[in-house]
């Protein structure tokens, strides 16, 4: 009896400490607080992957006002983290739970389950003004036999791999970059800063981390299928077996060896981050709304220089980069599209979002440009890749005219990937697709990172790989792509 | 002779160590089961020493034992963000006491429910709960159920009902019931007139502290360390429970360093994560409340083993 007693007034005393705090808790969710419906006006879910800004409230007003007024329609905007959207968005699909918009993820796949409305009418006829807007790849790159499932963010139509240099050290030791096109290149840079920066990482590399050598992917970079961009562009090989993709793999191999990498860069997750000096050189994806090292420089805050390591290239990848779909159980699919061609076309809705409160954090100069003050801080606005057209977007006013009309020349002149478009099917190779990429999860990181010398590496890669079933993908995958090469002439 | 017997008997009693081990393998296996408790306990205290060191002494040397650096930076870092974490705490403890509680009341009240000889449907709802136990409908159903049913979407209890119940727990109290409240207490009870709440209260509970510790204790730590309701289910930043707000931070990492080569665009979600210190400072913030309760559960626990001294 007594112990029974002890426990309760225990338990009644953790409750009451814990109803004393609640006086500075709250138990009511706060996400929806902004979104009391009006009469008339139609709300629409949409589900955005990152964090959520802090002044979001402010900018969801401010957004609001113009939407409503232009379309008669409201938007409640949920935040999903980066790492989370996954998993949350793909139990949101399968229970086939009601929202209107959602930035894609797993957009191929989804697509073909039914999951997106099809927008390929839908788009040309309530946002047209800004599917005009959108570069042909996009379209291109996004159609699932034949049909439009999205409403892709026009920014970085192509891309390129870079080398960016933390120029602070460049300056230091005089060193230069010009000559550098490759891995190779780097070698006597690398070699300075080593024997004399002893708390800089030369190359800032990790989990994750790729080497880059002038291929497309139909699957993903990290699995063994590829076109070389440099060679038949009519045949799916593994990058892996590739003489020029093992140089630069040997080349890694022997940086690793030389302390050049973190000995744990395989395993780590150990961010460099872009304002630190902690490292002297990074691989980097720019494409032409990156106005050369402009944006990075912003964001890093401290001057950057970067070196191309690939070609520029438009790729499924870059089409597929940001897209916003539109639920298929939707409500409001018109208004919903309405939206994103609003989204995609109003330079005053957009540029509020993306560069936050007008006057405060930035004020225009000139008709297109504007000029950044004290206010405008990293989490008090929305980021310009997936968020909305970056035509429309306001540049800075350190950007140049000739600069924004040598981007509008890059984009028409940017050669097309020979796999832009083509969607791998991969229903009859599920189990086989799981296999190889078990397989694969155990070399990627060690070999790009340079821990695994390649040359013993590789051969055992590969006849794991056999095991896996490699060959029988190879050869569904390039029958699908020999049919999409002869459905395109 | 009287006092020569009592100090035979006090002999008697300082050689019972006739039954435990002989001095060298007693010292051998103290040292064993000290390495074993220190494997254990290394872990924390190497996530407490990183917690102190100094960001840049973490990413030129890596982690230490003994750091080139101490730093405070981790949690002075913790401090501006108080008012998530604050709430983050709130909402945890929130969680943890009163889904304790709810989960001890539906679990014994069961458990007796179907402990009792007399109860003619026992059989029934033990197998209703052991179905439960064996088959799970999955989580897409569950999350249909949750959301579009009963409208528990972002709202502080979606991550108290799921787990109000458990079969597992229910088992065990069931048995704990079984063995140590004798059937014959029960019925000198009602011969005294006790309805059956009143016997409930006043004569089984008191008999099954023990029990209801042991569960209270898996009840508590189910709820302090869930974080999978809250990803499926909570939107709202001020419902996030702590542990959630780690499991963030970590996948959050991830993605980033998946995409490492997009940094420019992902900036605005790199200056959200904070640095290893930190992180390690929010693991030993989010662990240190919950090891703290333990002996509090311990003491029942160890009383649970002299228990049931009833005499049929």
């Amino acid at each position: 009896m007594r112990r029974l007693k002890k426990l309760t007034i225990g338990l009644v005393g953790i409750l009451v400490l814990s109803l004393l705090m609640a006086g500075c808790g709250s138990l009511s969710g706060n996400a929806s607080k902004n979104t009391d419906s009006k009469k008339g006006v139609t709300t629409l879910l949409m589900y955005q992957i990152g964090d959520k800004p802090e002044n979001y409230d402010q900018l969801m007003d401010a957004a609001n006002k113009i939407v409503e007024k232009k379309i008669g329609a409201r938007i409640n905007l949920q935040y999903i983290g980066w790492g989370d959207y996954d998993k949350k968005m793909s139990v949101i699909v399968s229970s086939g739970e009601n929202y209107d918009i959602a930035y894609a993820n797993n957009y191929v796949a989804n697509a073909q389950k039914g999951a997106y409305a099809d927008l390929t009418d839908l788009a040309p006829k309530y946002a047209k003004e800004a599917y005009d807007m959108l570069d042909p790849a996009y379209i291109e790159g996004n159609k699932i036999k034949g049909k439009l499932y999205a409403f892709p963010v026009n920014g970085n139509v192509y891309a390129q791999q870079m080398l960016t240099f933390n120029k602070q050290y460049l300056d230091k030791y005089h060193l230069d970059i010009s000559n550098v096109n490759s891995y190779a290149d780097l070698e006597p840079l690398l070699k300075v800063i080593k024997k004399n920066e002893k708390t800089v990482m030369p190359i800032a590399a990790g989990q994750g981390f790729h080497v880059e050598s002038d291929m497309d992917y139909p699957l993903s970079n990290g699995m063994p299928f590829a076109v070389d961009l440099k060679g038949d562009h009519t045949k799916i090989i593994n990058q892996y077996d590739n003489e020029r993709m093992k140089q630069d793999l040997r080349t890694m191999h022997k940086y690793y060896q030389e302390g050049y990498i973190a000995k744990d860069a395989a395993t780590s997750n150990t961010d460099y981050p872009l304002d630190g000096n902690t490292w002297f050189v990074r691989q980097e994806t720019q494409g032409p709304y990156d106005y050369g090292d402009t944006l990075l420089t912003t964001t890093a805050g401290q001057p950057l220089v970067s070196r191309p390591l690939t070609d520029a290239y438009k790729t499924t990848g870059q089409a597929q980069m940001a897209n916003f779909v539109v639920s298929s159980n939707s409500k409001h699919k018109e208004k919903a599209v309405e939206f994103l061609g609003l989204l995609n076309s109003d330079p005053d809705l957009l540029n509020g979002l993306i560069y936050g409160e007008e006057g405060k954090a930035w004020k225009k100069v000139g008709d297109n440009k504007v000029k950044l003050l004290d206010g405008y801080k990293a989490n008090n606005h929305m980021a310009a890749w997936n968020t909305g057209n970056n035509k429309i977007v306001y540049v800075q006013d350190s950007i140049t005219d000739q600069q924004i009309k040598e981007r509008d020349e890059n984009i028409k002149n940017a050669k097309q990937s020979p796999i832009l478009g083509f969607n791998f099917n991969t229903d009859s190779v599920k189990t086989e697709i799981t296999n190889i990429s078990n397989v694969m999860s155990q070399y990627l990181d060690g070999l790009n990172t340079g821990t695994l010398d390649p040359d013993k590496a590789i051969p055992e890669m590969d006849a794991k790989l056999k095991k896996a079933g490699y060959d029988k993908v190879l050869k569904e995958m390039q029958k699908q792509f020999d049919e999409f090469r002869a459905s395109k002439e | 002779m009287k006092g020569g017997e009592k100090q035979m008997s006090k002999k008697k009693i300082s050689q019972v160590r006739v039954q435990s081990f002989g001095k060298k393998s007693d010292i051998i296996f103290n040292i064993l089961v000290a390495l074993l408790a220190f494997s254990c306990i290394f872990p924390f205290i190497f996530v407490i020493i990183i917690s102190f060191t100094s960001e840049q002494s973490l990413l030129v040397h890596g982690y230490a034992l003994f750091p080139k650096e101490w730093s405070l930076k981790g949690y002075t870092y913790l401090a501006d963000l108080k008012g998530q974490i604050l709430q983050s705490l709130f909402i945890t403890v929130f969680v943890t006491v009163i889904g304790t509680l709810i989960n001890v009341t539906f679990t014994s009240t069961y458990a007796y429910a179907i402990a009792r000889p007399n109860f003619k449907y026992r059989r029934f709802f033990t197998i209703f709960a052991l179905i439960t136990m064996l088959f799970s409908p999955g989580m897409v159903p569950s999350y249909i159920v949750m959301t579009t049913l009963l409208h528990l979407k972002d709202t502080v209890w979606a991550l108290i009902l799921p787990m109000a119940l458990s079969p597992f727990n229910i088992i065990v109290m069931r048995t704990f019931f079984k063995r140590t409240v004798p059937e014959s207490i029960i019925e000198s009870a009602r011969i005294d007139g006790a309805s059956e709440f009143r016997t409930f209260t006043k004569i089984v509970l008191p008999l099954a502290v023990p029990g209801i510790a042991t569960i209270s204790l898996f009840a508590a730590l189910g709820y302090w360390n869930d974080w999978f309701n809250a990803l499926l289910y909570i939107q709202s930043d001020n419902l996030v429970p702590l542990q959630f707000l780690l499991m963030k931070i970590q996948s959050n990492i991830d993605y980033m360093t998946q995409n490492a080569s997009l940094s420019a665009n992902l900036s605005g979600g790199m200056a959200s994560i904070p640095k290893e210190a930190t992180r390690m400072a929010m693991v030993v913030i989010s662990t240190l409340p919950i090891a703290c309760s333990y002996p509090f559960f311990q003491r029942y626990f160890v009383s649970g083993l002299t228990i049931g001294g009833v005499k049929e």
